[in-house]
């Protein structure tokens, strides 16, 4: 310890220093802590979690719909890949960033009820839901904001989730007071219920967005219970004699190779599984060559941006028609 | 793990808190597993690299010291050389020549078949291997006396700071700072404090709020018009900058807090007047181990005028392909290389000496420099050389009055870093803010420090030059 650096610093112990030094280190120190709490609490305050605020409006509209034929369920795969308006008729998109199937299981057991008349369930195929615990990360108001609740209330619950859980983090949020942010905020646009669309391209790879899924799947103790989740909400939708389909988004390049085989396998089997057991249709569009799916159609590693949202949407209605669950596709086909 | 990621921070602090209590020998021991474990964070396996490079630089500097015949000092030298630039060649630049052979095979009807290796470039391996080799090259010129201590040279290879994207050390500047007890002085802490705030600023503010303007533009040249593209390349020219000079103040910052000081590798460079003081202002490290290694030994100056350019292009040549696998590094490289000889032709070599110093001729010499800089960006950023026409047609005969929000993130951001730096250039001092009186640098600190939590965001942007 006598040769230790800490002892042979230059400096001099503090009772020692000369006064104005001392105050100008404390008066550093001060600015440097008020800064800090000050700025995080203008940005929790007046930012209040930007992405997410703004896709609990969008949810909160979806939720609203009054007789959709076509019912989606999904995470963030369906949120930026579903474009509602593209349909001729009413459809509700419900999704939610990182959701599993256990969450997935107890909206559509909610809203079921309140749409009986769709003519089919359409539910994402996705590694992510399979391996994820949303209730650990996301907590359980979230989950019940979800369930039908009105926009305040929704909102209410994120905001209390968000000062609870993550407000000392703020700092490693990506809203920010930068200019396109503020211009964006400050920018009308169009609420689509239940979608959100971008213009960015290949914001992550293929390779980091499935690096970051494997550091929050640390473990894979919910990989049971989602599972049956998955086959509860196919049983749950069938009971009721409604089709039900299961449909695999895009990933980019690199996104499967990135992925454990542990993951990989598991997701597979589960996969060959459904498509064996010939009870539900299994819409795989992640390497399906008719969708035309380029590099700049991903808004990032495993999600896609407005073009790519476009073209999974219209190889969708495409299937529909082709399924005849809902004749009216073929003749009244739109585009926004 | 990057400089702007959390993990890092958790990292750093661990790393610190125990050097600070251990004495000088395990410090060294404690940085070097430090550095090791760093490196090995992206991939582990890479890690075998660095260790062959110091066994093989740390056997050469020996081997060439012992030697007293010139022939086998040099024949010891060769070994050094091959390789590292073995490495280098291998995981770098080989599939990029085999593409291009059989791309240009394939063009004269030629079917080659040879096989790609396809594999991951590890990060840094440009730098650390430029900077063992200086250390091989320099003992064989008998400027540099070779270690003996294994564990300081193996820490003087892998040392994290600069470990991924440098600064490109010296031997003769990094090793005795190495070999012998730092001390840590109140400048240290301060002037490292404020090089790691700023550095952050650069890094997570200035450079990854442009970052996407510049990739928008890039990636989908035919999708941008007008306006929307000149602010995409004003938006790389920024982005780079606060991407490498921002890391190169942390590197600097937290090497100066633990008494160690690491070469300045910025200074202000987007005031350079013209190329060659742009190369004397951007990636110092490099463009002084290009002039020390290759510009010198290939003749530099000494020949003819004609042999001079061709060395100033040679050396851009290589100094463009060092950055990167690609043809638009090589342009890039040859658009300075024929810069730095045009301009040697034109001012130095026919004596249109500038005429005596005048502000107003200055400051349009740096606007005018400046753009001729971001002409250099546009042939770096393309993904491929196919593009520029695209994106010229875009600027040109698409023209719209867009790109708002990129004008003005340059304007938020770029502008007070240009003012500040402009303080500096003209007070000529390396620190300006630090010279300030206490209550205006309380002031700064606590406007970087707001504009990083309010405008910045950790792990949201890779590092430019980790790729290098």
């Amino acid at each position: 310890m006598k040769n230790s650096s800490i002892f042979n610093f230059e400096a001099v112990p503090l009772s020692q220093l000369v006064r104005h030094v001392t105050r100008w280190h404390l008066a550093v120190f001060a600015v440097c802590v008020a800064t800090v709490a000050v700025a995080s609490e203008v940005k929790s305050r007046w930012l209040d979690f930007y992405e997410p605020a703004q896709e609990m409006h969008y949810q909160s509209l979806a939720m609203q719909a009054k007789d959709p034929r076509l019912f989606f369920l999904g995470s963030s795969h369906f949120m930026v890949g579903v474009d509602p308006r593209m349909f001729p008729f009413e459809v509700v998109n419900l999704n939610h960033q990182g959701l599993d199937y256990r969450l997935m299981n107890l909206i559509l057991q909610k809203n079921l009820a309140r749409w009986p008349d769709v003519d089919a369930v359409i539910i994402e195929l996705d590694p992510y839901p399979l391996f994820a615990d949303t209730v650990a990360t996301f907590g359980t108001n979230v989950t019940l904001g979800r369930l039908g609740l009105d926009a305040d209330e929704y909102t209410k619950s994120i905001k209390s989730w968000c000062s609870h859980k993550l407000s000392c983090l703020t700092v490693f949020q990506s809203p920010s007071f930068s200019p396109r942010s503020m211009l964006e905020r400050m920018t009308p646009t169009s609420v689509v219920p239940g979608f959100v669309s971008s213009d960015l391209v290949m914001q992550q790879t293929g390779e980091q967005r499935a690096k970051f899924h494997m550091n929050l799947l640390k473990n894979f103790n919910t990989f049971g219970e989602n599972h049956a989740a998955l086959n509860e909400m196919i049983h749950a939708v069938q009971q009721k004699g409604i089709p039900c389909y299961l449909v695999v988004t895009p990933h980019a390049e690199g996104y499967w190779d990135a992925l454990s085989q542990d993951v990989r396998e598991r997701y597979r089997d589960v996969k060959q599984d459904l498509i064996a057991g010939g009870k539900v249709q299994v819409w795989d569009l992640d390497q399906d060559p008719a969708l035309q799916i380029q590099t700049h159609d991903f808004r990032d590693g495993d999600h896609l941006n407005k073009s790519g949202a476009q073209k999974l949407t219209a190889s969708i209605i495409r299937r529909v028609e082709d399924s005849g669950v809902c004749p009216e596709v073929r003749t009244a086909r739109r585009t926004p | 793990m990057y400089f702007n990621s959390v993990k890092f921070v958790f990292f750093f602090v661990a790393v610190y808190s125990g050097y600070l209590l251990l004495s000088f020998r395990l410090q060294n021991l404690l940085l070097l597993a430090a550095s090791y474990f760093f490196y090995a964070s992206w991939n582990w396996k890479f890690l075998s690299l660095i260790i062959i490079s110091t066994c093989v630089d740390y056997a050469a500097g020996l081997g060439i010291e012992r030697m007293t015949s010139q022939i086998a000092k040099r024949r010891i030298l060769m070994v050094s050389l091959i390789a590292n630039l073995g490495l280098l060649a291998v995981f770098k630049y080989y599939d990029f020549f085999i593409d291009s052979l059989l791309g240009l095979t394939g063009s004269m009807g030629i079917e080659l078949s040879v096989p790609a290796l396809r594999v991951i470039l590890p990060v840094g391996i440009s730098f650390y291997t430029f900077q063992t080799l200086s250390y091989t090259i320099d003992i064989y010129r008998g400027e540099l006396k070779a270690t003996k201590n294994f564990l300081d040279f193996a820490l003087f290879v892998a040392y994290f700071p600069q470990l991924v994207a440098g600064p490109i050390e010296r031997a003769s500047v990094l090793l005795p700072q190495l070999a012998t007890p730092r001390t840590i002085k109140q400048r240290h802490v301060e002037v490292g404090s404020w090089l790691i705030l700023s550095g952050y600023f650069f890094k997570c503010v200035l450079s990854d709020n442009l970052a996407p303007f510049a990739k928008q533009v890039f990636e989908t040249p035919d999708k941008s018009h007008g306006a929307e593209v000149l602010v995409g390349i004003y938006a790389a020219a920024f982005q780079i900058y606060g991407d490498f000079a921002g890391y190169s103040r942390i590197a600097r910052g937290i090497s100066m807090l633990m008494g160690i000081d690491l070469m300045q590798n910025f200074n202000r460079p987007y005031f350079a007047e013209n190329p060659s003081d742009f190369w004397r202002r951007w990636h110092i490290s490099l463009s002084t181990w290009l002039r020390d290694y290759l510009y010198i030994p290939l003749g530099g100056n000494r020949g003819s005028r004609w042999a001079t350019y061709r060395n100033l292009l040679l050396t851009m040549l290589l100094g463009g392909l060092w950055h990167g696998a690609a043809w638009h590094f090589v342009a890039w490289g040859a658009f300075h290389g024929i810069a730095l000889a045009v301009h040697r032709f034109l001012f130095i070599d026919h004596g249109r000496h500038p005429k005596p110093h005048n502000r107003q001729m200055q400051i349009w010499k740096i606007v005018l420099f400046f753009h001729f800089t971001c002409i250099g960006w546009l042939i770096f950023f393309v993904p491929k050389l196919g593009n520029l026409p695209i994106l010229w047609n875009q600027l040109v005969y698409s023209w719209e009055w867009n790109g708002l929000d990129g004008f003005l993130t340059i304007v938020v951001f770029g502008l007070p870093v240009l003012l500040v730096e402009w303080w500096a250039e003209r007070s000529n001092a390396t620190y300006a803010v630090l010279a300030w009186r206490p209550s205006l640098r309380l002031g700064m600190y606590a406007i970087t420090l707001a504009a990083l939590i309010l405008c910045g965001s950790l792990e949201s942007e890779e590092f430019i030059y980790f790729q290098f």
